[in-house]
């Protein structure tokens, strides 16, 4: 039980007011639950129908954009819903809404949508649309991205995937969701630079309300006190395209950590990230001492681009700094001059204006030895406003000089491209390799890399999602419905391998997408990627855990899958035949 | 064509912070108006008191 006087879930901010959420949406005076969401029934996570069975629960938990939570797939009957606690992170913050504890946004709880089904199904509200309004989740006064209005936003598709049941649907009871709508300016910046802080608090936020809700089950059933321990299986569809890939980010090590805590009041936690959808995208590659790879820049980016390097492992921290070469059309080569560890350096033209900035760190590993690492960021190719700084695009230049520590320093760009809706009008740089081929003589695609090659080069393996590296989350890959093959564009963990699980996506190799739920109750739209992959690995290993499997790990997981010894990746049933469209 | 030389990188400084990643820091050096990124505990700390406020309050 939330004793008085205890901190608030989260007390550190999400960002600076007004940049990351608009200014209405911070709680000005965060503070513990008052224990009113076991004994208010209008806070209750569900209402009595709606709980799940203790022995056959399986929690959900979604991070992502714009979770429909009125939708009819999200409800046990036409008026009680089985979205347990949303976190609507950009909403304004309500004063006399459950949800003090948080930093920001407002909490939305089962019984409370469930008087809004009600009223729904009277009359007294017109259409489900109504009730996102009279919610807060949208408001089109506010200055905001609009996600939550989206006819088929990528939350409604993700969390469909992962927690959607028809009424009736007896499974439907023991899934309760526990979403987390995430502020539009995290999920606009692909550089996932915001994210780190809020998607901490925003897994926080899950376990902290699954454990209530067991509590909760506890009180209305008579049970002792933390005897109901369900799973819960948390659906992360973000990823990174750059990253040290070692498992050292704060997120990843968050996540290990959660997946690894031996709760006394709450059962195992799961996490289930997409792979990736960026193996033939030319973001990553491969530079040696001396060498030098291209970076190709479009016309027309209004956004800067961020690159990394990150260096081999050193047993001891390094003592001299890492130093990296950049050049541009028409412009010489140019040496960082980083005199220790931990600095920012700009680049800038004959006007004062940047060129590019670069950020050096040294990051100790949780396993030991060290990495080094320096983060370029390119300015836009075209200005924003009048007076800022651009630079030409074309064909730049990436280099190391000999004296670098000897090994492999990986690179890899961060996506410049957004979820479809959101503002920002990006061009994808991409890494130039001569030597590099995704297509051959006879036109197909070139989906591995070639055995023979150079040093110096463009690859498309270890494009794995960047967030996902860690030693216990699950990733999930995408093969094709009719050929049941992987998808091209699928991003590799080591040199060729598609995910920990696969499962069906694409209808054909060329036949993109598949059907999926949008935002208003039987609406569908066409998507595609491995996000699409990962809801419904979640789907299918809150199945196996809600009938009594306790998989240790990965491996685990991947035999309980049907998964061969040799580690080739299990292929999963297909769900979507139960998707309307 | 003859190459223009850049001035050159600036002096290197100081970062504001060790935790956060280079697009972070960038972020916040673009868009916080003068704000900068609350100073954090190392990692190991943050996630110590991250984890246990999640499975103990």
């Amino acid at each position: 039980m939330i004793a008085p006087g205890q901190e608030p879930l989260l007390v550190a901010a999400l960002g600076p007011p007004g940049l990351v959420l608009p200014p209405d949406a911070v709680n000005p005076d965060p503070r513990a639950l008052d224990g009113s969401d076991l004994t208010d029934p209008d806070h209750a996570y569900l209402e009595d129908a709606a709980l799940p069975d203790p022995q056959h629960g399986c929690i959900i938990g979604v991070l992502d954009d714009a979770i429909p939570f009125v939708h009819e797939r999200l409800r046990l009957s036409p008026s009680v819903s089985r979205v347990a606690a949303l976190w609507v992170q950009d909403a304004a913050f309500d004063p006399q809404g459950p949800g003090h504890d948080l930093p920001a946004g407002r909490e939305l709880r089962g019984a409370r949508i469930g008087t809004w089904l009600e009223q729904l199904q009277s009359g007294t509200i017109p259409t489900e649309d109504s009730i996102y309004r009279l919610s807060g989740v949208v408001d089109m006064a506010r200055e905001t991205t609009h996600a939550a209005g989206f006819a088929a936003g990528h939350g409604a598709a993700v969390s469909l995937l992962a927690a959607g049941h028809a009424m009736g649907d007896p499974d439907g009871r023991n899934r309760p969701l526990i979403g987390v709508n995430l502020a539009p300016r995290v999920i606009a910046d692909s550089s996932g630079g915001l994210a780190p802080r809020v998607l901490a608090a925003s897994v926080l936020f899950i376990i902290s309300r699954a454990r209530r809700l067991c509590r909760l089950i506890e009180a209305r059933r008579s049970l002792p006190p933390n005897s109901v321990r369900l799973p819960v299986v948390l659906n992360i569809s973000l990823g990174l395209t750059a990253g040290p890939r070692d498992g050292s980010s704060l997120i990843e090590r968050l996540l290990d950590q959660v997946a690894e805590y031996p709760s006394d009041d709450l059962g195992p936690v799961h996490v289930v990230l997409p792979s990736g959808n960026h193996r033939m995208a030319r973001l990553r590659g491969v530079l040696q001492p001396g060498g030098t790879l291209g970076w190709q820049l479009h016309p027309d980016d209004r956004t800067v681009t961020p690159l990394e390097v990150w260096g081999p492992v050193h047993p001891t921290r390094p003592e001299r700094p890492m130093q990296v070469g950049l050049s541009g059309p028409g412009l010489k080569r140019a040496w960082t001059a980083f005199t220790e560890d931990n600095q920012v350096t700009h680049l800038r033209d004959d006007e004062g204006h940047d060129i590019a900035r670069a950020y050096h760190g040294t990051v100790a590993l949780p396993q030991g030895g060290y990495r080094q690492t320096v983060t370029l960021v390119l300015e836009p190719t075209c200005p924003d406003k009048p007076g800022q700084g651009w630079i030409a695009p074309g064909m730049w230049h990436l280099s190391l000089p000999e004296d670098a520590a000897p090994g492999d320093h990986a690179i890899s760009l961060q996506r410049d491209e957004v979820l479809r809706g959101f503002p920002r009008e990006a061009r994808q740089s991409r890494l130039y390799d001569p030597a590099y081929r995704d297509r051959d003589d006879s036109d197909r695609a070139m989906s591995l890399d070639p055995r023979d090659q150079a040093a110096n080069r463009v690859q498309r393996g270890d494009t794995i999602n960047a967030y996902a590296t860690g030693r216990r989350t699950l990733r999930a890959g995408v093969v094709t419905r009719r050929e049941g093959s992987v998808a091209d564009y699928n991003s590799l963990i080591g040199a060729d391998l598609a995910g920990d699980l696969l499962i069906a996506v694409d209808r054909a190799v060329c036949h993109a997408g598949m059907p999926i739920c949008g935002r208003g109750s039987g609406s569908f739209s066409m998507m595609s990627g491995s996000s699409l992959a990962a809801p419904q690995v979640t789907r299918w290993l809150a199945g196996q855990l809600a009938q009594g499997a306790r998989p240790a790990d990965r491996a685990a997981i991947r035999a309980l899958a049907g998964g061969q010894p040799d580690g080739t990746p299990p292929v999963l049933p297909s769900f979507s035949d139960d998707i309307p469209g | 064509m003859e190459l223009k030389s850049p001035p050159g990188w600036s002096e290197p400084a100081p970062r504001k912070t060790t935790i956060f990643s280079g697009c972070t820091e960038d972020w916040f050096a673009r868009n916080a108006c003068g704000a900068e990124p609350a100073p954090e505990p190392t990692p190991e700390i943050l996630l110590r008191d991250l984890v246990e406020r999640a499975f103990k309050s």
